[in-house]
């Protein structure tokens, strides 16, 4: 966690805009290192992407920023999700009902004093969810930073909204990193719905990338670098990263968030900075 | 001694941090932070609390388990225990049933059971163990945490029946008592025999004390004190105020004044409940009286095991005066 918040700060003093905080039940609660974060931090917005309500009650997630609030003001985004279907089967929750849920928690978060004036997020990957968090929410995080996806998505879009775009990411060349970001890529990659899988003709290597998971073969992963890394992540030069981030603009992105593991290392982040700012 | 500072989540933040930082300042051994379920959320108080001290020992006290699921309390406790640096005491109880209700939409059954598939499979996740569990009320499948937190954090008990001391006995590191001294002396006897009986030494499990604990000096701050004991008797279960059968006519008349109330008229009520309220019953529920009166009771608990005491809330009319008030108890 210390590490996390030197990260925060170092974010914050280079010029980058948001943090955003994931979760996972096996993880520290959010609300600790997103209070953690606002302790050291002075201005930055601080989203959680995203929290499950399938895992977590209207009720605490409305009173944590509540508390977090009083203290730090409104500088908070609350980004709901289903969550992890492996991460919910471990505490005993199944993935199911989610969009009902997502939409009960939407219109308990604006209907309540402490958070109606918060902006809420949704995390967003299948047509049914794109479409919730298009006309529903504040704004979409699309859980996809190729243009071909994006470009898709934002077709699904019921309204016009403020787009999220959201994946792994990494400065190149950075050996050190490579294989963190292939695992990265791919953890994303076999998260993805069958259904768009096939859309996008992924089916068959996406399986192949399965079953080197299911049989713990990491080292075959490297055959398919060029394709994650293509698809699943902002992975490129400096020059190069800047045309990809003006072809997401220019499709309608309004914000990237570059995930694990740039976001992992603090030469990655002064990189990035250095890039952009 | 022991001299520890009580706030609840039904406080605003900057108030409970204010007072935090108070208590560090004058020593205080630990913060306890109560979670009113429906108000703000436990860990993150509890958060802000660590985040703005140093050294003074943090506690839930108690987070309720029946208001979420058992992986969120690990990874709370486990956060909590990482971002303190170690000074985590985790509490928990079952909270109070209207409010859990309320939240949940589940009355709280089965308590006991509760507890103990929680605090069993607790126990094991600070251990870093991978669990796995199918119960009433834990549904873990192969679910371990993921923090670095270096010691496996304490868990002590608020709860007050005999089951559930004996649960405590057998399982917790600590026990938070609250209640007439007629009960909680017995409520020890009754932790300390389920404690051998499970082959542990009843000395190694702490016994703390949240009772209203003011220094009066003057006759208007007794009157304060009699106040916050007619609201406890109040909202007392019938178990428990058993053990004054001496004083049930005052108890009655006390609760008969909560239940005429009208809607709007509370600090009327608690003052007339409060003239009800004897020298006995304040005795039984309130350590209060001017500091060497204060000594006295403090002992006189000490000698029935109880090694720590906490402060408020209510504090009375002037709560950061009131705190730093305990500093010569704390360096006693």
């Amino acid at each position: 966690m210390k590490e996390t918040i030197e990260k925060a700060s170092l974010s914050e003093r280079v010029g980058f805009d948001y943090i955003w905080v994931g979760e996972s039940p096996t993880f520290a609660l959010p609300f600790e290192l997103i209070a953690a974060i606002a302790e050291n931090t002075e201005k930055i917005t601080i989203g959680l992407g995203i929290i499950s309500p399938l895992l977590y009650n209207d009720i605490h997630i409305i009173k944590a920023f509540q508390t977090l609030k009083e203290i730090h003001g409104n500088r908070f985004i609350i980004g709901l999700g289903p969550g992890d279907r492996h991460h919910l089967e471990s505490v005993g929750l199944e993935q199911k009902n989610f969009l009902k849920r997502i939409r009960e928690c939407i219109k308990s978060l604006k209907e309540h004093k402490a958070t109606k004036d918060m902006p809420v997020f949704v995390g967003a990957a299948g047509p049914k969810m794109i479409k919730l968090a298009s006309s529903e929410s504040d704004g979409v995080l699309l859980n996809y930073v190729y243009p071909t996806f994006i470009k898709w998505s934002l077709k699904l879009f019921k309204d016009k909204n403020y787009t999220v775009a959201y994946g792994p990411s990494l400065v190149c060349p950075d050996a050190k990193n490579r294989k963190r970001l292939l695992m990265a890529t791919a953890t994303v990659a076999i998260s993805i719905r069958e259904e768009i899988q096939e859309k996008f003709g992924m089916k068959e290597t996406i399986d192949e990338i399965k079953k080197i998971f299911e049989e713990g073969n990491f080292e075959e992963i490297w055959k398919y670098e060029v394709f994650l890394a293509e698809k699943f992540a902002l992975c490129s030069p400096v020059s190069k990263l800047k045309e990809r981030i003006k072809e997401l603009e220019k499709l309608g992105v309004d914000q990237i968030i570059f995930s694990y593991p740039s976001s992992h290392n603090k030469t990655s982040i002064e990189k990035l900075s250095k890039t952009f700012f | 001694m022991r001299i520890s500072l009580g706030l609840t989540t039904g406080m605003r933040i900057k108030d409970g941090l204010e007072y935090a930082q108070i208590a560090e300042d004058s020593g205080y051994y630990r913060i306890f932070v109560g979670e009113d379920v429906l108000s703000r959320e436990v860990f993150t108080y509890l958060s802000l609390i660590s985040l703005r001290t140093q050294r003074v020992l943090i506690a839930s006290g108690i987070a309720a388990l029946f208001a979420r699921n058992v992986a969120l309390i690990a990874s709370g406790a486990a956060g909590m225990q990482e971002l303190s640096g170690g000074r985590f005491t985790l509490g928990i109880g079952i909270g109070g049933a209207p409010e859990i209700e309320k939240l949940t939409g589940k009355r709280p059954k089965k308590a006991g059971k509760v507890l103990r598939e929680a605090t069993t499979v607790l126990k094991k996740l600070f251990n870093k163990e991978k669990v796995t569990y199918n119960g009433f009320y834990v549904d873990l499948d192969g679910y371990e945490l993921e923090i670095p937190f270096k010691t496996p954090p304490e868990i002590y008990f608020g709860v007050r029946g005999p089951k559930l001391l004996s649960i405590a006995g057998e399982l917790a590191d600590g026990v938070i008592f609250s209640g007439p001294k007629k009960y909680l002396f017995q409520a020890v006897k009754v932790l300390d025999e389920a404690a051998e009986k499970a082959g542990k030494n009843p000395k190694e499990i702490a016994k703390v004390l949240w009772n209203p604990l003011m220094i009066a000096e003057k006759a208007e701050e007794l009157e304060q004190a009699k106040k916050i004991v007619a609201t406890i008797i109040s909202t007392l279960p019938s178990f428990i105020l058993k053990y004054l059968e001496d004083q049930k006519e005052q108890i009655e008349a006390i609760k008969s004044v909560y239940e005429a109330v009208e809607y709007g008229g509370m600090a009327e009520t608690i003052t007339e409940a409060s003239k009800k309220v004897t020298p006995e019953l304040l005795d039984q529920f309130c350590i209060t009286g001017s500091k060497e009166e204060i000594i006295e009771a403090f002992k006189e608990y000490q000698k029935e095991g109880f090694q720590e005491f906490i402060i408020g809330p209510p504090y009375g009319s002037e709560p950061k005066k009131a705190i730093a008030a305990f500093k010569p108890f704390t360096e006693a």
